[in-house]
């Protein structure tokens, strides 16, 4: 049962190559905006690195760069550029899902208008509202996780002291991240199939162990092509680096079609009637 | 298949579980210090009342018996005070003669009740100070409090139902630090009243200050203690008054000066330390009983243990009075009385070289035990404390708080500043005595520039302690700040004129409580010239130095015939208060040249331009770091970044893993 539903993932993910591409492409642009952002801030930080032969210039340049980072000011000024890309981000992507995923359930239909605009206007906005809960509940606990680690700092000194106080919340904000994103996920098939906004709770904890493993397996898939192509682009520099960190937009935009096409077909196999 | 699934499934379910129980134990393990620092302070509206005086013709206090008078003697204290080392508590009555210094007749006193800052987590003390104080943080058993039983004027009018507490600085209505009392009839100018009265002091375990560890009690702020009575134009009052203020985390003390006669009776096993003089002792049903006088100070503080170690030396200098120097040593340090006795000894010479006499005939160092650093590095007329013993071979701080307290006793003890109001006047001038005395007799010199880093918050020196924003500002600033501006200051005049000035300064307003403007004054007379506008940038407001190379521009300009030249244009910008002299500039270029260049640093920016036949690699502004207060050294150099290859990489590699994580959540 668990290879036919891949094998239909796999089929269906096929049928979408158009798709695929524009997505990839999608995503590319923003890793351009990215990597201008990063490169700006690597710059202004790089450049301001003194040589060793200016007398404790190296040791100032430490001391008042740690003060830098714990200034909100500084902080907000260079993370502003990050901030609107992911705002943006974080409201064309449930548009794009609610496309995504009304084509992929219609996909038999006969229909004179693209599928994915039609899916964008019916379900956008359920979508938008899914998404701005989902944002919610990452936006709380995060709030009070950094609040809790600004008291902390304070109090804390030794680097292991920080390492065993702040690694477990890490972890466990992970974990959490991502029960809420499974749980949107399927909030978000639930209203494609079935039109019906509340979250499908009774199927996510019948199929719990399902759903980890598979996402385990997914997040073993996309951390290996990543091992693969930054590893690519650590060793080769020049057009060839640059060539295949294009191509990896094409995969990592595959392997996140796969997994939604294997998420439906597992969900319209097990789902509630 | 489903099966691994399935497996893996459960193998990360419990691990996950695990996590959450780690988690939950941590976050419950912590609540406690979080509930405290989530605390708010309240601050509010600056307590300036005033008062006049110089030829007001005073009643003599009968302190005849005491030496010829230093300053002007207001209060004379006589206590009894007997400590329960059982209940940690201290039991005692006082009788205070208070001379009316003023023109106007006084209608009320006040009394500052410090214990009382320990009282509950809700006092304006614990409040702002968010139950930690100087590294030290407040233990379950750290309250404490003062109860005032009975009050009495001499004849014998009972007063204690004409009490009631005020709080001028925030009107937090559970601080009980201040308290005023209501006379039967005013005190008329020069007059004196005498109030007697019973108290009771519950000791906090050791925390700001003062309190026990274990069989070790730190008696400092511990007896009803009446306020300041400020006269016109002192300080730049309109108008004579009291200058009452709680007691705040951020503050020290502030007191008239006078005379103290003190008797202290502790179980026989104690050994008792005090401010002022030791005048007589004598034991009677397992009971000793200490009787110390000090006079022209402005406080009393003394400490108990019976496991000091008492050792006396004298200092001796020519053309100066004879000190008797009293160390109480805790044990574990008892192999190092050398140390601390040459450091006391260099402190009280070179005080008394550059500032002057060290008028009192005792000088008492309290070591406290492990565990004791509440009560350690503090300074009390006549009595400091050290760092708390810890370790058998302390490092060089050591010698730096004994020299550090001995400073108080001239810029806190006799010159005696309103550390409510302008705190820096003591601590900014004793940090700056202290590093003196550390580098020409330890030789050790700190290196200011890194100081200076550390200001990442500056404010204006002249300003109540606790209207600083926190903690960390107020130390900041009053301590460091305020010394790097006593050391700018030195730079600008030359160290002999700022010993010129210091000496003045010192010889002028001893036991006579100066303000800012007072030390302005004489800086202004002796250097014979106007400080308005730099008291106005970096004392009376928050300004630092900051040079900072803004940019970076390179052109090539190509030539058919001969090889290449580059235009340079590098813009360098002030954003901070002007320096007192040029700024240098240097360029190095990468063919090995460097080219050095001085700027006024009064405009706003300054652009440089060059034409050389290889490109800049780095500049740097003032690359020996000689400015003193320029606190922001990270904008003072830059590079040609190169874009080499591996730089590509990482910013790729980066971009990556950034991206990656946005991925998974959204498109
Ligand atoms: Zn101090």
């Amino acid at each position: 049962m668990f290879f036919k539903t891949i094998k239909e993932g796999w089929d269906t993910t096929n049928q979408l190559m158009g798709y695929i591409l524009l997505f990839s492409m999608y995503q590319l642009i923003w890793g351009i905006f990215l990597y201008r952002w990063i490169q700006s801030i690597v710059h202004s930080i790089s450049q301001r690195i003194p040589i060793s032969e200016i007398k404790d210039a190296q040791q100032l340049f430490m001391i008042e760069s740690g003060y830098l980072i714990s200034n909100v000011d500084f902080i907000i000024n260079h993370l502003t550029p990050l901030i609107i890309l992911l705002s943006l981000r974080w409201v064309l992507s449930p548009l794009l899902n609610a496309g995504l995923f009304y084509t992929i359930h219609y996909k038999h239909q006969e229909s004179s208008r693209s599928l994915f605009f039609q899916g964008i206007v019916k379900q956008g906005a359920s979508f938008l509202f899914i998404s701005f809960v989902h944002l919610v509940l990452l936006a709380v606990p995060l709030y009070w996780f950094i609040s809790f680690i600004k008291n902390k700092l304070a109090t804390l000194t030794s680097l292991e002291s920080i390492f065993f106080n702040f690694v477990p919340l890490v972890l466990v904000f992970v974990v959490y991240a991502w029960f809420i994103h499974i749980v949107v996920i399927y909030m978000q098939w639930r209203k494609t199939t079935h039109n019906a906004l509340l979250p499908p709770i009774f199927f996510i904890f019948k199929h719990f162990l399902f759903l980890i493993g598979f996402s385990l397996i997914m997040l073993l898939l996309l951390g290996l092509s990543k091992i693969l192509f930054s590893s690519v682009s650590i060793f080769w520099a020049g057009l060839f680096a640059i060539i295949m960190h294009q191509v990896q937009y094409y995969f990592s935009t595959y392997f996140k079609i796969l997994e939604v096409n294997i998420q439906y077909h597992f969900w319209t196999k097990n789902k509630p009637q | 298949m489903i099966h691994i699934v399935r497996f893996l499934g459960y193998f990360l379910l419990p691990a996950f579980c695990l996590l959450l129980f780690y988690f939950i134990f941590f976050s419950q393990s912590n609540l406690s210090t979080l509930q405290v620092d989530s605390n708010k302070s309240y601050f509010e509206e600056e307590d300036t009342i005033s008062a006049n005086g110089a030829s007001t013709q005073l009643e003599q206090l009968s302190t005849l018996e005491y030496s010829e008078p230093l300053s002007q003697r207001i209060v004379d204290y006589n206590i009894d005070v007997e400590l329960d080392d059982k209940e940690n508590q201290l039991i005692g009555s006082q009788t205070l003669t208070w001379v009316n210094p003023g023109k106007k007749p006084v209608q009320e006193l006040f009394f500052h009740l410090y214990p009382n800052a320990f009282q509950s987590k809700k006092t304006s003390f614990i409040v702002e100070s968010g139950g930690s104080l100087r590294d030290d943080n407040m233990k379950k058993n750290s309250y404490g409090e003062m109860m005032i039983h009975k009050l009495w004027t001499n004849n014998g009018k009972e007063l204690s139902q004409n009490t009631y507490f005020i709080r001028p600085d925030d009107g937090n209505p559970h601080d009980f630090t201040l308290m005023g009392v209501k006379l039967p009839e005013p005190v008329l100018p020069g007059k004196q009243i005498t109030l007697n009265m019973t108290f009771s002091v519950q000791m906090p375990y050791v925390f700001a200050r003062m309190g026990y560890v274990e069989d070790f009690f730190m008696a400092g702020q511990w007896f009803p203690k009446v306020a300041v009575y400020e006269l016109k134009g002192m300080r730049g009052r309109e108008d004579e008054g009291w200058n009452l203020h709680q007691y705040h985390g951020n503050s020290e003390f502030y007191a008239n000066f006078g005379t103290y006669d003190v008797l202290i009776k502790v179980p026989s096993k104690y050994i008792v330390a005090g401010s002022g003089t030791l005048a007589g002792m004598h034991e009677s049903d397992n009971m000793k009983t200490y009787h110390f006088r000090a006079a022209d100070v402005h406080d009393f503080a003394w400490s108990a243990s019976p496991h000091f170690i008492v050792e006396e030396e004298v200092f001796h200098l020519e053309n100066a009075n004879n000190v008797k120097i009293k160390l109480y040593l805790d044990p574990l340090h008892s192999e190092l009385k050398r140390r601390y006795f040459y450091a006391a000894k260099a402190a009280l010479e070179n005080f008394t070289k550059w500032y002057g006499d060290y008028p009192y005939d005792t000088l008492s160092i309290v070591v406290p035990p492990q565990g004791g650093n509440g009560a350690g590095g503090m300074e009390y007329p006549t009595l400091v404390t050290a760092w708390a013993a810890a370790d058998k071979e302390p490092d060089s701080s050591l010698e730096r708080v004994i020299i550090h307290e001995i400073g108080h006793q001239y810029w806190y003890g006799m010159v005696a500043s309103n550390e409510f109001e302008e705190a820096w006047l003591d601590e900014g001038f004793t940090s700056y005595a202290e590093d003196k005395v550390m580098e020409k007799e330890y030789g050790i010199r700190s290196k200011t520039y890194f100081e200076a880093s550390y200001i990442t918050s500056p404010a204006a020196l002249k300003q109540n302690a606790w209207d600083y924003k926190y903690k960390n500002e107020y130390a900041q600033n009053v301590y460091v700040r305020g010394k790097l501006v006593l050391n700018d200051i030195e730079n600008i005049i030359g160290k002999n004129q700022m010993d010129h000035v210091l000496k003045t300064y010192f010889q002028q307003w001893k036991f006579k409580h100066p303000s800012t403007e007072d030390f302005q004054a004489v800086l202004e007379e002796v250097t014979n010239q106007s400080w308005a506008d730099y008291f106005h940038e970096f004392i009376y407001g928050d300004k630092m130095v900051d040079y900072a190379i803004e940019s970076l521009q390179i052109n090539e300009i190509s030539n058919p015939e001969e090889p290449p030249l580059y235009e340079h244009k590098v813009t360098i910008n002030r954003n901070g208060a002007i320096h007192y002299e040029p700024v240098s500039i240097l360029f190095s270029f990468s063919d090995g040249t460097f080219i050095e260049k001085e700027w006024e640093g009064t405009d706003k920016n300054k652009h440089f331009d060059f034409i050389h036949p290889s490109t800049l690699s780095w500049a740097a502004i003032d690359p020996d770091h000689t400015i003193i207060l320029e606190n922001q050294h990270i904008n003072n150099f830059i590079n040609t970044s190169v874009k080499s290859d591996a730089k590509i990489r990482w910013n790729l590699l980066l971009t990556d893993w950034i991206e990656s994580v946005i991925n998974s959540i959204i498109w």
